[in-house]
């Protein structure tokens, strides 16, 4: 009775202990991780598919953004599977948003983004005067 | 044959006298070899090490004339006494002339007259204000008063009776009465018993008349009646105290509008002319705030000077850009192109300073809802500011590359700007 138990107790550790395989109908995950020319993570940068409505802010504190699927706003699901080839939107304010593909392979899918600061123009402004008040005498009125 | 040579020759001369002065030049034509100023300070004329530099011509290593504002020789190419275009402006050490202001001195006191010690004092005080006097000298008669032992009448004022004197009537021996040929300014309450001194009256009526005003400001003058008067000194800064609070309190007492306009510009350019910044900001902020906003340049300059501070100053950045905006008709061609670009600028810029702070505000501080909205509320108008300065750089063949920058990082997408 005892040497039953104690095998099934084994039996069942090993199935447990067994990896899940991957699933053909889940997709694969995709790393995006934004960060500016100082290699220091952009906390207000979002990514978005250009065909989506919505934007996916970064986690703010390492500046990444990990999803295997997106909703588009027809109400289908685009899943990242291997092969396929993806365009994101990386944009956050007062850096130049930058857009690019990638193809995304079977593991291991993180790309690192650099964003860079948008320059502001140094352009000297050239001020008017500021002129006296000065009566302007009425036009005649011509009869 | 001797006739013939004659005729040539005579031909050929006639047409030489004609025509040489014709191919000679005119005095315009030698303008560049006597340049105006030929200093490179700017000055008509200047010492450069142990040489003088004037509008005449100068002279080369080899003693060859050459125009004296040439910064090297014609012919050897070497350097001249105006070579360095980088010195700066000489010093003048000489004497300094043409007309000095000659300043008014106050008049003096003038001494009391003696008074006739056998006059009896009237004890009767009488309110009688010495401008009274000097002022309305008609009744008098223009005979001079003999000293009589009459005993004096009351004098009642001549002209509008003055208040109640603040002084308290004593009888005092005569007070010598000054003559006076000129109106007091401040008239005073002070009682005088009234003596009968033989007063001296002024008989010509011509010398009565109100001496007008000096034409310039004299040294203590504080005056501000005449705001063009002190136009240039409020250009270079040197408005006086005392001038300043002259036009600060005018524009607290004066009903019209337009007048406060014009004694607000006038404290406005004495700022500038100072470099006082911080009291130009207030003095302009209070010109738009409480007198006048309809002057674009006003707004714009305004709106400049915001923008070179924090975000704290952005929204008033655009809110003065706005108001510039509303007027931008008043200017034309090429000022009202780049002024305008360059307001939707400073809005669009402004709004992204916001945003941006926004967006760090509610990623890195406080994770709440309103933050999220502020955010994004600042990312809309951020990017509608920048479509907006992108639309007005094409239609002005103008720089679109930071408006399209900050347009796409705005809206997320190429599209929205370049629909």
């Amino acid at each position: 009775m005892r040497t039953i138990f104690m095998m099934l107790a084994m039996v069942a550790g090993v199935s447990v202990a067994q990896a899940k395989p991957p699933s053909p109908d889940e997709g694969v995950p995709v790393k995006v991780i934004v960060k500016d020319d100082a290699n220091a993570p952009v906390a207000t940068a979002v990514v978005r598919h250009p065909l989506e409505q919505d934007r996916h802010r970064v986690n703010s504190v390492d500046g990444s953004w990990e999803t295997s699927v997106l909703y588009m706003p027809d109400g289908t699901e685009l899943r990242f599977t291997p092969g396929q080839t993806i365009e994101l939107e990386i944009s956050a304010p007062g850096y130049v948003t930058q857009v690019f593909q990638y193809q995304i392979k079977k593991r291991r899918n993180v790309v690192e983004m650099k964003l860079k600061k948008i320059e502001n123009e140094v352009e000297q402004i050239e001020e008017p005067m500021i002129t006296f008040g000065r009566d302007l005498p009425r036009e005649p009125v011509q009869e | 044959m001797r006739m013939r040579n004659a005729v040539i020759s005579g031909a050929l001369a006639l047409v030489a006298a004609t025509s040489l002065p014709a191919l000679a030049g005119g005095w315009s034509s030698y303008n560049a070899a006597f340049p105006g100023f030929p200093c490179s300070d700017g000055w008509a004329a200047c010492r450069s090490g142990e040489k003088v530099v004037s509008p005449g011509m100068s002279r080369d290593s080899a003693g060859r004339p050459i125009p004296s504002d040439a910064r090297v020789g014609w012919f050897d190419l070497q350097p001249t006494a105006v070579f360095s275009p980088f010195t700066g402006l000489s010093s003048y050490s000489g004497p300094v002339g043409g007309a000095v202001a000659a300043v008014t001195p106050p008049p003096e006191p003038v001494a009391p007259v003696e008074v006739p010690t056998e006059v009896t004092p009237v004890a009767t005080p009488v309110a009688v204000t010495p401008t009274e006097v000097a002022v309305r000298p008609t009744p008098v008669t223009p005979t001079p008063v003999t000293p009589t032992p009459v005993t004096p009448t009351p004098v009642t004022p001549v002209s509008k009776p003055v208040g109640t004197p603040t002084g308290t009537p004593v009888a005092v021996t005569p007070t010598p009465v000054t003559p006076v040929s000129k109106p007091v300014g401040t008239p005073t309450g002070t009682p005088v018993a009234t003596t009968p001194t033989p007063v001296p009256v002024a008989t010509d009526t011509t010398a009565m008349k109100a001496v007008t005003p000096p034409t310039a400001p004299t040294a203590g003058d504080d005056s501000c009646d005449d705001l063009v008067k002190i136009e240039p000194q409020a250009m270079l800064g040197q408005l006086r105290t005392g001038q300043v609070k002259c036009v600060e309190a005018r524009i607290g007492s004066e009903g019209a509008q337009t007048t406060k306009d014009k004694l607000s510009r006038v404290l406005i350019a004495n700022a500038e002319g100072k470099g006082d910044k911080v009291e130009w900001e207030r003095l302009v902020k209070r010109h738009l705030e409480d007198i006048d906003r309809s002057d674009p340049d006003m707004c714009f300059k305004y709106a400049t000077q915001l923008s070179r501070g924090g975000t704290g100053r952005a929204s008033g950045v655009i809110r003065w850009a706005d108001y510039a905006l509303e007027n931008k008709q008043r200017w034309s061609g090429t000022t009202y192109t780049k002024r305008v670009y360059t307001l939707y600028r400073l809005k669009t810029e402004a709004a992204n300073k916001i945003w941006t702070e926004a967006e760090e505000v509610y990623a890195t501080k406080e994770h709440t809802e309103e933050n999220e909205a502020k955010a994004a509320k600042w990312r809309g108008m951020t990017k509608d500011f920048a479509r907006e300065w992108l639309d007005y750089a094409k239609a002005s063949d103008q720089d679109t590359k930071s408006a399209l920058a900050i347009c796409v990082s705005a809206a997320g997408n190429r599209a929205f700007c370049e629909g």
